[in-house]
């Protein structure tokens, strides 16, 4: 299956193009951010993650919801056509 | 010996052309803080209940807060304080620039200003000097050319607010500009100085503001700026600016799309979001003493009908209400829409609900081109959506009629169309559809000033910050934490985006103020203010005659699902939007009706408070 990921004013030097699609089998979200740093290696496990978790001050949406307020969080399988944002944490405007 | 503050205000009779100093005890100051707080007690004591908000009886404050013009992060803040012709209550509407800095240079934390003046009237103020000069000549004109005109006859650095024609002519949603392209938008304190014969006023002031520890604020500057220049956050912000916002609201299905008939608008990614606003943006600008420049990109139009045109912006709230609600997804259309609003003087976000209020009417046939004067005003006609902007700002055939705002069309319209009219208390919503995150149907419902997001912003917890969006559970709690965050910030007159996007605390803020003031409160004794300052607020409404009934939703947001995306099928329904409200009146200490505890007030000692006289 595919599953696009999406940056919003995240990832800037990992994923230079903002976008991506990653295709795989039986894919959680969890399993998806891994699959991301494999592919684009130290740079986006830095911009990613830190101390094993999500970096402070991104949101990871998941077809628009927030992976926290999804009953599975991190375990939560993916679909195909499924998209994932990684965003930093705006505010208004 | 104060520090920070001035300790006096300005208060100028437009009927008698006169003025006087009105002194400002350090006892009030300490309890209200400035800016929202500080407005607050104004409001209180000068503007009785009843008054008519056109009337000469209005009073506008224009006020600074403690830390303004010290060079603190955001600080280039000032707030207008009055009563709304749009909601008929209390009205604070901010907005940024040199007001805030000049008016202390000029030796005042703010200005009062009653009456009515018997022609056009420019304010001059520098220093002790007051003069009312003729405006006779600009009445009529855009506020683009006023602005000009202060800074090439007054001065170059002056601090100004002027209004543009929809004041003049006291559209409900007219704004008040400073530097060209920042406007007090919301609530319609543009038609306030209009029915005063207010064109502009304008400060210098040739002093300084006596700080209390002058190197502990620059060691607190230098700090937080290095943390700024990391921070992926503020990087982010400073090159994106608020459209970024558009590429988390469409997703979570939050985006006002054909007058929130539905949260979701994919032709806007890549066309009227960051990107874009990126690939039309020229330059970048920043307010006054800020070090982010967050908001404000330089763009331009290079092509099209719309060629040529320059401006400072657009904002998301700008790009939801006059694209995506009006199912536009060119920019060029948008940024003309927002340049007129800028220069004839209205709040885009009313503006953009209005004309999609139009269209909505359109397409059901309750309004047809008979009504309209011809404007064949269907979804995506950006061209009869930017002409009708300078029929409303003149009042000018069907302009005059939508110069009222989506409440009194939808009285007149009738004919279920109150359903689809998206406000709370006479002020039109912004781009956030609650129903993807039911937080925002308390903060819109509640909100003193009417739909608004500027008092809180639940979308920070219920889409980035993952709590569940579609309970009831915790939500009252939540969303008077975050006013209570912003009624800090807007009591001190500092920005708001500052805090989010260096990223700063409330401890940080409060540092500031102590530096400033030499005051040295804790967080918890500004929290205390904070639920002190609102309550009072809602005592000004209930004294004007608001109840909970007043706290209302149209019934699309409560009733209606989305027809797609994640809201699909979520619906608020009136019994959980009814518990939502109980909960946050509980946990301000008000009861079941919205109305202040005798024990709440009784915490607050409002008796016990010097009163204000003119």
């Amino acid at each position: 299956m595919n599953v696009k990921v999406r940056a919003v004013g995240a990832l800037t030097h990992s994923l230079r193009m903002g976008k991506t699609v990653i295709e795989g089998d039986n894919l959680t979200v969890a399993g998806l951010l891994d699959c991301l740093i494999v592919r684009y290696g130290p740079k986006m496990a830095e911009e990613l993650m830190e101390n094993g978790r999500l970096r402070k001050g991104l949101a990871l949406l998941v077809n628009g919801r927030n992976v926290l307020s999804l009953p599975e969080e991190f375990e939560t399988p993916l679909q195909e056509g499924d998209e994932v944002i990684v965003a930093i944490i705006v505010a208004g405007g | 010996m104060l520090y920070g503050y001035k300790g006096k205000l300005l208060h100028i009779d437009l009927t008698t052309e006169e003025s006087k100093i009105i002194p400002l005890p350090e006892a009030i100051l300490k309890k209200y803080i400035g800016g929202r707080g500080l407005g607050a007690k104004l409001y209180w004591d000068l503007i009785p209940p009843g008054t008519d908000p056109l009337s000469p009886q209005n009073v506008i404050i224009v006020l600074s807060g403690p830390v303004g013009g010290a060079l603190v992060p955001g600080s280039g803040k000032h707030v207008i304080v009055t009563k709304s012709p749009a909601s008929r209550g209390w009205l604070d509407t901010y907005s940024s620039g040199r007001m805030t800095a000049e008016m202390k240079f000029a030796g005042y934390d703010g200005l009062v200003i009653t009456g009515r003046a018997s022609r056009p009237v420019f304010i001059f103020i520098e220093d002790e000097k007051v003069e009312i000069r003729d405006a006779g000549s600009f009445w009529g004109k855009g506020s683009f050319e006023t602005e000009d005109y202060l800074k090439e006859t007054f001065h170059p650095e002056c601090g100004e607010m002027c209004i543009g024609p929809a004041g003049e002519n006291l559209v409900k949603y007219a704004c008040v500009n400073s530097e060209y392209f920042r406007q007090a938008g919301r609530g319609g304190a543009g038609a306030v100085m209009g029915s005063k014969n207010l064109k502009a006023i304008a400060v210098k002031g040739s002093g300084g503001i006596r700080c209390a520890d002058m190197p502990r604020i620059f060691e607190l500057i230098q700090e937080h700026y290095k943390i700024f220049k990391v921070s992926p956050i503020g990087i982010a912000r400073h090159r994106y600016g608020t459209p970024l916002t558009l590429n988390i609201t469409h997703p979570a299905g939050m985006l006002p799309t054909r007058n929130y008939s539905t949260g979701q608008f994919e032709r806007g990614i890549g066309t009227i979001d960051k990107d874009g606003v990126a690939n039309a943006t020229t330059s970048d600008r920043a307010c006054y003493g800020c070090v982010m420049s967050c908001c404000s990109k330089f763009v331009e139009v290079k092509e099209g009908p719309y060629n040529g045109t320059r401006l400072e912006g657009p904002e998301y709230e700008t790009i939801g209400l006059l694209g995506s609600n009006l199912d536009v997804d060119y920019l060029p259309s948008i940024l003309k829409a927002n340049y007129l609003c800028d220069d004839l003087g209205m709040d885009t976000v009313s503006a953009g609900n209005v004309i999609g209020f139009v269209m909505e009417c359109m397409k059901k046939g309750l309004l047809t081109e008979k009504e309209t004067g011809g404007l064949d005003l269907r979804f995506g006609n950006y061209q009869a959506g930017v002409e009708l902007l300078e029929l409303i700002a003149f009042r000018k055939g069907f302009g005059d009629f939508c110069a009222e705002g989506v409440r009194d069309m939808a009285k007149s319209i009738g004919r279920g169309s109150e359903d689809f009219a998206m406000h709370a208390k006479g002020l039109e919503f912004p781009a956030y559809d609650p129903r993807a995150g039911w937080g925002s149907a308390i903060t819109y419902s509640t909100t003193p000033r009417g739909g608004c997001h500027r008092r809180a912003w639940p979308p920070m917890k219920e889409v980035l910050g993952g709590v569940y969006p579609f309970t009831t559970e915790g939500k009252g709690q939540m969303v008077k934490e975050l006013m209570d965050d912003n009624c800090i910030m807007h009591s001190l007159l500092v920005c708001d985006f500052q805090g989010k996007f260096i990223p700063l605390e409330t401890h940080d803020f409060r540092d500031y103020f102590h530096a400033v003031t030499g005051w040295d409160y804790s967080v918890q004794d500004l929290y205390e203010r904070a639920d002190m300052i609102e309550t009072l607020i809602r005592q000004i409404n209930t004294r004007e005659g608001f109840t909970a009934a007043d706290d209302a939703l149209p019934k699309r947001v409560i009733e209606e699902s989305h027809p797609e995306g994640p809201t699909k099928g979520k619906v608020i329904g009136a019994e959980n939007f009814k518990k939502m409200k109980q909960d946050f009146y509980s946990v301000r200490g008000w009861d079941s009706d919205g109305i202040p505890t005798r024990e709440t007030l009784d915490r607050f000692k409002f008796d016990e408070d010097t009163r204000f006289k003119l």
